[in-house]
């Protein structure tokens, strides 16, 4: 389901597309332009609650650097959030050498060449400026090609940008939440009435367990047996 | 809140104007027991004279065998029209360029008289086959011209002549009874001149009362009304030329213009000075008469108005004012209708953005050529002959601008407004809504495509209800109104935007006929 199908999803299930009425083909639509504004804020707004702190499975994405002979830093992809997991590493494929992460203040202090020195990079920093990039140590010296996991940015835009979902029940489960989102809007009311929503409750409840690659637990607490 | 459209243009402040009238507005059509909202009637081009000269006039003689010729004068030109494509000049340039010929039947001998509003072109007639001089027989004068002709009381009577070069703006000239070959400018009718010599069906003339200037003659009641310029209305009394006279009628029309007086069937009609449009509603006990100001509700609208080119459209009801940019149209089947009629305006503005701009020299209500049915032709400056109520795609193709605002109206106060149009399914087009919201210097507008009658066969229209495809996928059963002319629909829609209150324009520009019959918000 894209963008586009989930707010279409979303003007149905409030009674705003029955009838005669066409579900809407562009964002540009003048038919229904208050509630399409406030379905593609509902939808954005829960999507972006889902990604803050949890990761969603369409979220891992792999990325690659090339390196360049005497280019100390390097743009990860654009749609680079933060590395995936623990520990995170660059991977170099000619040789399945892991680089790992070194803090750069520590650096700037022990190593006061690293701008400097070049070679086979042996870590990587995070080089704080205005956009997301890393750098390398030593500077590299030749063509090497670096490969990372990352969690990228699943937001959606555009009327075709794809929601992050892997099956059609967990798009649908996650619209019946934003129909939660989207009612509330509509009414004005306060997005806190989301937390004592039992609707909005069971449909977060149905797409965690969706997105669950096991059987979810089906009790809570102890188990006495 | 419905809003449904079964007034007019109301430029009244909004505290007299109703939620069902419009404060600006064009194109609609209005009348009686009528609530939706739809364009009015395309124009359609139904011919061109050869020479595509300036339409002066269009003059229709149907005989009392019942058989109909239609004469079209294009500049110079007077052409013999069948009603479409063939025309066939009469004389040779019979006309003066700057002639605005008009038509007065004289049925007794099967032809019709022919006056020019700017007397330029001396009276003439047309018998069906031959475009001649009129004879008139007055002594010493070659060239009788008349600005209005009637007939009535078995004679011709001719309004605001002259003769010569001699201008009688304040003359009635009266035929000989049955003669209307025979007039006479030497006696006057006994009424106004005890010492005339004449006898009861001798020709004769008469002057106005006043002296004025004539700007208009018309038959109401079974009553000849003259009216004089920013003048007085008078009336024919009399029986015969020693008994006819003209009395007051009413006092203060002040009415102007050269054809701005118009018979409406139970009233009269006519432009005054100002720009008013007055109706003259009478009693005819002890003389009293009054006038009444049927554009009240249009006042910005008729404002200086200076005159206008006056037709009542009887098989629609309809009384047209033509002002050269604009027809003024009032619907006066909605006049005595409870709910309508009073307390609704009755007024609607039709423009055009076809090549004529409703912008003529003569518009008539005339029998369509060829057939029994009459309509409202008029001509353009290119030599083009429309028919006002038209049943092609909007003007010669050209869209049809519909627009309707309405007073400043409270909106409840929802959340999201969400607004649902009922329409009938006639052709697809877009219709948007715009709200003026009083508390925001921005308009905002919903556009709604409204449909036509599905395309695809759907459950009762027979051969797909068999086949089941239609019925049974889904796709239309539950979604979409079914097959058929006139299925009455809706469809819904949003707008951004909010406020205590707002003006509400409904929009349509489309050369489709349609038909919304409410709008709920």
């Amino acid at each position: 389901m894209d963008f586009l199908g989930g707010v279409n999803r979303i003007l149905s299930a409030a009674s705003l597309i029955k009838g005669d009425d066409d579900k809407i083909v562009d964002f540009n639509n003048l038919q229904y332009t208050g509630a399409v504004n406030l379905a593609q804020i509902a939808i954005q707004s829960e999507l972006n609650d889902l990604i803050a702190d949890t990761l969603i499975p369409y979220e891992k994405k792999e990325g690659t650097i090339n390196t360049v002979a005497d280019q100390r830093t390097y743009d990860v992809p654009s749609d680079f959030i933060r590395f995936y997991g623990q520990n995170p590493f660059l991977m170099d494929s000619s040789n399945d050498r892991q680089i790992y992460e070194v803090k750069l203040d520590s650096l700037r202090h022990e190593y006061p060449r690293y701008k400097k020195d070049t070679g086979e990079p042996w870590a990587w920093y995070k080089e704080e400026t205005t956009t997301k990039k890393i750098g390398l140590v030593l500077v590299p010296d030749s063509v090497k090609t670096y490969t990372f996991d990352y969690e990228a940015d699943v937001s959606v835009t555009n009327e075709t940008d794809t929601l992050p979902f892997h099956t059609e029940s967990e798009a649908q489960s996650f619209i019946d939440m934003a129909t939660r989102h989207f009612m509330l809007l509509r009414a004005e009311q306060p997005l806190d009435g989301l937390q004592t929503d039992p609707v909005y409750a069971r449909a977060k409840s149905k797409l965690t367990s969706l997105m669950n690659f096991t059987y979810p637990s089906r009790r809570y607490g102890n188990s006495y047996r | 809140m419905k809003f449904i459209f079964a007034g007019g243009l109301n430029e009244s402040d909004d505290g007299f104007v109703q939620p069902e009238e419009c404060v600006t507005g064009q194109n609609f059509e209005l009348g009686q027991g009528r609530s939706s909202l739809k364009p009015r009637p395309p124009t359609d081009l139904k011919g061109t004279a050869p020479n595509a000269g300036d339409i002066r006039g269009i003059l229709q003689l149907v005989k009392t065998d019942n058989t109909e010729t239609t004469l079209v004068v294009a500049g110079q030109k007077c052409y013999l029209w069948d009603g479409a494509s063939t025309f066939t000049e009469q004389g040779t340039d019979f006309f003066a360029s700057t002639a605005l010929p008009r038509a007065v039947p004289w049925l007794l001998d099967d032809y019709i008289v022919i006056t020019d509003i700017n007397k330029v072109q001396p009276v003439a007639n047309w018998d069906g086959t031959t475009l001649s001089t009129h004879t008139h027989n007055i002594t010493g004068v070659t060239n009788l011209y008349a600005k209005y002709g009637i007939e009535h009381l078995g004679r011709i009577w001719l309004f605001n002549v002259k003769t010569d070069a001699t201008d009688l703006p304040h003359v009635i000239l009266a035929s000989q009874f049955e003669t209307p070959t025979n007039f006479d400018n030497s006696a006057r009718g006994t009424a106004q001149d005890p010492t005339s010599t004449v006898t009861e069906n001798d020709p004769f003339f008469l002057t106005t009362p006043d002296l004025r200037k004539i700007n208009g003659a018309v038959l109401f009641n079974k009553e000849l009304i003259v009216s004089t310029e920013d003048g007085r209305l008078y009336k024919l009394t009399g029986s015969d030329a020693t008994t006819f006279n003209f009395i007051p009628y009413f006092s203060a029309s002040n009415s102007i213009g050269d054809e701005s007086i118009v018979n409406i069937g139970n009233d009269v009609m006519y432009v005054r000075k100002g720009g008013n449009i007055d109706l003259l509603s009478t009693t005819q006990t002890s003389g009293d008469v009054r006038a009444d100001d049927a554009s009240r509700f249009i006042r910005n609208t008729v404002k200086n108005l200076t005159g206008a080119l006056a037709v009542y459209d009887q098989t629609n009801q309809k009384v047209l004012f033509f002002t050269g940019s604009k027809v003024l149209v009032y619907f006066k089947d909605m006049i005595g209708v409870s709910g309508q009629g009073g307390q609704l305006s009755p007024w609607s503005v039709y423009v055009s953005d076809a090549s004529h701009g409703f912008n003529t020299n003569h518009a008539v209500y005339m029998r369509i050529p060829g057939t029994t049915d009459y309509s409202v032709y008029f001509g353009d400056s290119a030599g083009n002959i429309y028919d006002l109520n038209g049943i092609s795609a909007g003007d010669n193709g050209t869209d049809i601008v519909v627009k309707r605002q309405t007073k400043l109206v409270e909106i409840p106060r929802k959340k999201l407004m969400v607004g649902t149009i009922t329409y009938r399914r006639l052709l697809e087009f877009d219709f948007s809504i715009t709200f003026d919201w009083s508390e925001s210097y921005g308009e905002h507008s919903s556009t709604v495509r409204l449909k036509g009658p599905s395309e695809t066969g759907a459950y009762y229209d027979g051969g797909s209800y068999v086949s089941g495809d239609p019925v049974y996928n889904g796709d239309f059963y539950y979604n979409q109104a079914m097959v058929g002319q006139d299925v009455i629909a809706t469809q819904r829609f949003t707008p951004v935007g909010q406020g205590l209150s707002a003006r509400l324009t409904f929009y349509a520009s489309t050369s489709n006929d349609y038909q919304v019959d409410s709008v709920d918000l």
